[in-house]
């Protein structure tokens, strides 16, 4: 009775695609048939996915026939350990929004309070993830706990185009069909989907349609799935060839009227800028939607990447999210023509994946002196669940997490701190603790970061040493 | 200024436990701690099957494991065996511990259903170390060496509950609390605020504090009878409202695993001790008489008893607020869910742990009180919906009983966590909740709700290299456990025996 799926059309060409048929092709059998519809153009919002992920992607990449060799090999990938925000939303505001493990806790206390009422300690002094942002040195993240850049953890500044084409690359020694053209009509009827009708008069067919068109999201569109905007914005990207130092660190810079943000990747830089519509003020961008798709999966057909959702690339969200989709879909291939469980638990997730990476984002614009300017003031949206994440913070620093959220404790506290958050409270069990030996631990932790970081390399001396010594060893593919 | 006297009403295992942990938190900090119970009024003198979780929290206490065991007459619990739930004559175990290991990222039991699907007949607890040596009777603490198959499980206990609270109380007699008997008759509260101020005591005595923990039982004497929280009645969904408990002489080794076996209407718990074996029947006052529920127990009894029934009522749900004012309620105060999967005094952990962590340094503000009650909430939420589970995954339809369950409309959570499971054998997980998926998957096989496909990804593999995978994983299982030591054995060995267990008499 039940028909097995044995066609799966994927249809853009961008780097949702591409990432999901990089996923798809390792995680099927070869039975089933996997064909990329390679719709030109579909790469022009990629830039959106922002330059930065979180160090989830090391792992993800690695699953879906990326190595971290290959990687570094194929695309100019640079290491990162994290964004500095500067001037964020005023001009004294700044902080290093770095990746870490789980904060060291003794007698109970939780570490960020001994940040508490204190002027004179900043969180970020003690994060070796931070130091070594900031002095633009880098070096893998050793096993050996006792070591204290053992704590620290990475992810990448990449250019999304450059990962398209690496991934396609990977892709391509795998039996998958490629065909390049625009779509002219979707045809569909009551269950969803049953054809994709191409410039070139072709009809396609597949038992599943995985719509990574981009923000038009043509497929999930022809079925009517409505989009719920968020807000609206204008960016506008550019890329230069740029020479070493590169930091190991994106940077975004605030302003009045939005940010910009610089990553630097091996030999170019590229700059990222938002603002509100008003397009007087920035002529050469392009006015972007944010927001979700109010289901990403309906009837035969799921999207993945922009054509779900459009998230801020303020932090590593974007990245995240894309990931979150593609891992999601990867657990619910479906098994016959009856899709219902699969949408459904896949909409359930997608729902809570996209609210609680879009939490952080607005944790991100949530200053009660906000500039009063029309990109600041748009950019505020206090849902309860963000309420409950602030207050608690500031009531007496307890972390409010929320089940399967990306973004970890460690990225909340370092967030809350670095946007000038008071705990106005002190933890109970930190009033107790011996404030000498508080400090005196304190002032240990930051000497032996310190010497840590003097001893690291800069990051562009690291990286040409790790590939010099890639390609001696041969690794990655030949 | 902030809290300066806790007081702690109760003195059954949800106020002994209370009492111990924060006078081992609060050492250094000048607060000083009451505790309030009265003799004649007395517990309700069960809940004496635990989850593993109950080990962190005598480990946090520094309690060295064999002397607790050995002053609570406890055995060790790797799971628990469900008889007669899914159909008459069917038994299974819910593990503490994993069925297999992931193999490609892909967890063990889609590859399982692959090879069910393909007419493989050999269950999937055959896969679990927890399950094989609980059916073997054999104990051994879980190897530190998460490669090795014997790293593969947890473990709780099955103690005596009212030498649990005499061991937690010495511990936090010991640590300062100062415990007064006596019965409180009157409960006195601030005009302005209507905090609660004092407790009126039938000598006469008052007791005052700045945060009351109620801990007196069911009736909620604080948060309920005075400050009217309010209860959310889930009897629409687990009506059982009644049991009768019963000791009687263990026949045999005590078992390392707790019994619950289904009945027309309810269900019956065995729980093996050191010394004896703990009885009750769980039941339902709409569908049976108490008359018969006493005969049903004492007919199925396997040694004789060692004291009178003792009889129990109660409603599920829980309490609407668990922290109200100045009063927190822990332990049956807040809330009671059937001992099915012995959930209770877990809750009452989460209880302490979240007061904890949220202890006010100064007054408590709404704040605290809010976030303490959402996260309860969702704790008693999720363990609702498991339970739950147990009495729609059947195919009984032999009573009255059974029928309502079968005609019940479930919640939107727990059907569809039912039809993703049938459907490719997918379990959504959550983090926060005390069930995993290992948990769903054994009552879900357990009962006989097998799903009708599996993740495709499991095809990667061969038919044939799948069935050599199970089939030395299994071996490696029966292997391992063959060597393993019996439990009493090890219970001995472990210096955890009690005279009796020594001598060999039970
Ligand atoms: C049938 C049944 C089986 C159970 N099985 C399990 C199980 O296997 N596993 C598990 O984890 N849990 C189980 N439980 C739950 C478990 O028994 C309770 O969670 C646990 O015993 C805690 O009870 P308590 O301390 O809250 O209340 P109680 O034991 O009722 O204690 C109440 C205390 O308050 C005092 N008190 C009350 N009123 C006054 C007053 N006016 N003045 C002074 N003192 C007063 C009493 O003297 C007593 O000390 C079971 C419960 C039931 C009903």
């Amino acid at each position: 009775m039940d028909k097995p799926v044995k066609d799966i059309l994927i249809c853009g060409g961008g780097l949702a695609a591409w990432i999901t048929a990089a996923a798809l092709s390792r995680a099927l059998p070869d039975e089933v048939s996997l064909t990329v519809l390679d719709i030109p153009d579909t790469d022009k919002f990629d830039m959106l996915y922002g330059t930065v992920t979180a160090p989830a992607a090391y792992g993800f990449f690695l699953e879906i026939g990326l190595s971290e060799p290959d990687l570094l090999r194929l695309t100019h990938t640079a290491f990162s350990f994290g964004t500095h925000y500067m001037q964020w939303g005023s001009p004294s505001r700044s902080w290093v929004q770095c990746h870490h493990l789980p904060f060291p806790a003794r007698d109970n206390v939780p570490f960020v309070h001994y940040f508490t009422g204190r002027t004179d300690a900043r969180l970020e002094d003690f994060l070796v993830s931070a130091q070594a942002g900031l002095r633009g040195v880098f070096a893998h993240p050793p096993e050996q706990a006792r070591i204290p850049l053992s704590r620290a953890e990475y992810g990448y500044l990449f250019s999304p185009i450059e990962l398209c084409n690496a991934l396609k690359s990977v892709v391509s020694s795998r039996n998958i069909t490629v065909k390049a053209h625009e779509i002219r009509c979707v045809r569909t009827n009551e269950t969803g989907i049953f054809g994709i009708e191409t410039a070139d008069e072709k009809n396609l067919q597949a038992d599943l349609f995985i719509d990574c068109s981009g923000p038009d999201a043509k497929l999930l569109t022809a079925l009517n799935t409505a989009f719920t905007p968020e807000r609206e914005v204008r960016a506008s990207w550019q890329c230069l060839p740029s020479a070493p130092p590169w930091p190991p660190l994106r940077n975004v810079h605030g302003s009045d009227r939005g940010w910009t943000a610089g990553t630097s990747v091996r030999g170019q830089k590229i700059t990222f800028q938002i603002s509100d519509t008003d397009s007087e003020h920035h002529k050469s961008g392009r006015n972007i939607l944010f927001g979700k798709r109010e289901k990403a999966w309906v009837g035969n057909c799921v999207a993945t990447g922009h054509a779900a959702s459009v998230i801020d690339p303020v932090s590593p969200a974007p990245m995240m999210l894309l990931q979150r989709d593609v891992e999601r879909l990867l657990g619910l291939i479906p098994l016959s023509e009856d899709m219902t469980v699969e949408a459904r638990e896949y909409n359930r997730r997608f729902e809570s994946d996209f609210e609680h990476a879009n939490l952080f984002n607005q944790a991100l614009y949530a200053i009660d002196d906000a500039p009063d300017t029309p990109f600041w003031q748009q950019a505020q949206s206090r849902g309860d669940k963000l309420r409950r994440k602030i207050s608690q913070f500031e009531n007496r620093g307890i972390p409010v997490a929320f089940d399967m959220e990306s973004f970890n404790e460690e990225d909340w506290s370092i967030l809350h701190f670095g946007m000038g958050r008071k705990i106005k409270n002190r933890n109970f069990f930190a009033e107790l603790a011996d404030t000498r030996d508080i400090d005196s631990n304190l002032a240990k932790l930051k000497q032996s970061i310190a010497q840590t970081v003097l001893k690291m390399p800069p990051h562009h001396v690291y990286i040409s040493k790790l590939i010099a010594y890639l390609e001696r060893k041969n690794v990655g593919r030949a | 200024m902030g809290i300066q006297h806790i007081c702690i009403l109760g003195g059954g295992t949800a106020g002994w436990m209370t009492a111990a942990a924060l006078s081992h938190k609060l050492q250094k900090s000048g607060i000083s701690i009451g505790l309030v119970e009265s003799e004649q009024i007395g517990t309700v003198g069960v809940g004496e099957a635990t989850l593993p979780h109950i080990r962190y929290f005598n480990r946090a206490l520094g309690i060295n494991e064999a002397e607790f065991m050995k002053a609570t007459n406890a055995t060790f619990k790797l799971g628990i065996e469900f008889c007669d739930w899914g159909r008459v004559g069917d038994s299974y175990i819910h593990p503490f511990g994993d069925f297999g290991k992931p193999v490609r990222n892909i967890e063990f039991y889609h590859y399982w259903n692959r090879l069910r699907l393909s007419g493989h007949d050999v269950g999937l607890d055959e896969y679990s170390y927890a399950v094989m040596a609980a059916e073997h009777g054999k104990f051994h603490l879980p190897d530190s060496d998460t490669k090795k198959i014997e790293s593969t499980f947890s473990y709780a206990y099955q103690f005596d509950s009212s030498l649990y609270a005499d061991f937690l109380r010495a511990f936090a007699e010991h640590r300062g609390v100062k415990r007064t008997e006596g019965r409180v008759i009157e409960v006195q509260q601030d005009n302005a605020t209507g905090h609660i101020t004092r407790l009126k005591l039938d000598s006469g005595e008052y007791i005052a504090g700045d945060l009351f923990i109620d801990c007196s039982g069911f009736r909620g004497l604080l948060i309920e009878q005075k400050l009217s929280a309010g209860y959310e009645d889930w009897s629409e969904w687990l009506p059982c409202n009644r049991a009768i408990a019963v000791p009687c002489e263990a026949s045999g080794k005590p078992l390392p695993y707790t019994r619950a076996t289904a009945r027309k209407v309810g269900w019956q718990w065995r729980i093996p001790l050191q010394h004896r074996t703990g009885n009750g029947y769980v039941y339902c006052s709409e569908f049976v008489s108490d008359d018969v529920a006493r005969e049903t127990l004492l007919g199925s009894l396997e040694g004789n008893i060692l004291a009178e029934p003792n009889r129990l009522y109660f409603k599920t749900g829980r309490r609407k607020k668990f922290w109200d004012k100045n009063v927190v309620a822990v332990g049956l105060s807040a809330g009671f869910l059937e001992p099915l999967e012995s959930t209770s005094i877990h809750l009452i952990q989460e209880g302490i742990t979240a007061l904890v962590e949220l202890f006010p340094n100064g007054h408590a503000n709404d704040l605290d009180m809010e976030e303490y009650n959402l996260r309860m909430e969702l704790q008693f939420e999720r363990v609702r919906d498991f339970l739950l589970l147990h009495y729609v995954a059947t195919q009984r339809d032999d009573s009255d009983m059974w029928r309502y369950f079968r005609n019940m409309s479930l919640p939107d959570s727990l059907r569809s966590k039912i039809e993703a499971w049938l459907s490719r054998g997918l379990v959504p997980a959550y983090e926060r909740g005390v069930f995993l998926p290992p948990s769903w998957i054994a009552v879900f096989t357990g009962q006989n709700l097998l799903p009708r496909g599996y993740d495709p990804r499991a095809n990667l593999l061969s038919r044939s290299r799948i069935s050599d995978m199970a089939h030395i994983l299994r071996r490696t299982v029966r292997e391992t456990i063959s060597r393993a030591p019996d439990h009493s054995d090890f219970i001995r060995s472990y210096g955890a025996a009690i005279p009796e267990l020594v001598s060999g008499s039970p």
